[in-house]
């Protein structure tokens, strides 16, 4: 596949870098990738694995929504997918319960990624996937 | 694509690391031939990009048809390999970056200017690994997405 070249480094690498986004950045890049959501959720397909890493920067500084290599086809606002996967930490409450996911998986996503850039780290961090599994599940923020 | 991205059951395998790349020309399998008394490449990354280097020839098509064709290939959502635009239309410049299905290059339509990012993925890899539908949706959505925000396919071969 020849894709576009995206001479700015994923958002991951910028994020270690600088530890945390200031809030209008954060605003920024944030506000780019929902429209870049909204436009995937209205093709019927559902992403499943928005994380900082897969968010890329183009020469201008603008993100690039990248890596489909887990994206779903024709889900529709009422259907699931079944299979269990993404990146632990960003993994939604349903995906965890076995539930199927929606397009709303993305949009829980959008949420842990917003607060991965302006905390440093994203919602519920541990080294430990059961214990982070758990607070997914079930603690408050 | 990044290490640790979980995938569900069927995607999981452990066959044996396959050398076989995205190329039509069958030398996939082949051992990168390094000549005699050249010293051997340091990292892994710049074999990596011997091996890639040597399996291309020349390119099909003179660069200046590329363009056009590429225009009728966007119109037709067709492959690139059908309008003979192929691996071997590419100059390869460096690695970007590389996960457990492929890896991804930094190259340039031979004779342009306009830097582009290859992903190669290993078809005999993700075929043994039931994983084929992942990419082919991959590279179905991105025909279709036609975004500011969202990383645009120029070609698939």
């Amino acid at each position: 596949m020849i894709l576009d070249y995206c001479s700015g480094c994923d958002l991951a690498y910028h994020l270690n870098k600088k530890q945390i986004f200031e809030e209008e950045e954060a605003k920024f890049f944030i506000a780019e990738v929902i429209l870049a959501i909204s436009y995937i959720h209205s093709l019927d397909v559902i992403y499943r694995d928005l994380k900082p890493e897969n968010i890329l920067i183009d020469k201008d500084g603008h993100c690039r929504l990248a890596d489909f290599g887990l994206a779903k086809e024709n889900i529709g606002e009422k259907d699931f997918a079944k299979s269990f996967c993404g990146s632990p930490a960003y993994l939604p409450p349903e995906m965890l319960y076995s539930k199927g996911v929606s397009k709303a998986a993305d949009i829980y996503q959008i949420g842990a990624v917003l607060y991965e850039f302006l905390v440093g780290f994203p919602p519920y961090y541990t080294e430990n996937i059961k214990e982070l599994y758990n607070s997914i599940r079930s603690a408050r923020l | 694509m990044s290490g640790n991205t979980v995938t569900p059951p069927d995607r999981q395998g452990d066959a044996p690391a396959s050398r076989a790349l995205l190329s039509s020309d069958g030398k996939s399998d082949n051992a990168p031939s390094v000549a005699a008394g050249t010293e051997e490449p340091k990292t892994k990354f710049q074999q990596d990009l011997i091996r890639m280097k040597e399996m291309q020839g020349r390119a099909e098509l003179p660069p200046d048809e590329i363009e056009p064709m590429r225009k009728a290939q966007v119109a037709l959502l067709d492959d690139g390999a059908l309008l003979g635009i192929g691996f071997k239309s590419f100059d390869i410049l460096e690695v970007l970056g590389h996960g457990a299905f492929g890896k991804v290059f930094k190259c340039k339509l031979k004779g342009k200017e306009e830097e582009f990012a290859m992903k190669v993925l290993k078809k005999a890899f993700l075929y043994r690994n039931k994983h084929l539908k992942y990419a082919i949706t991959e590279c179905n959505i991105l025909k279709q997405a036609d975004h500011p925000y969202v990383i645009k396919m120029h070609y698939s071969f």
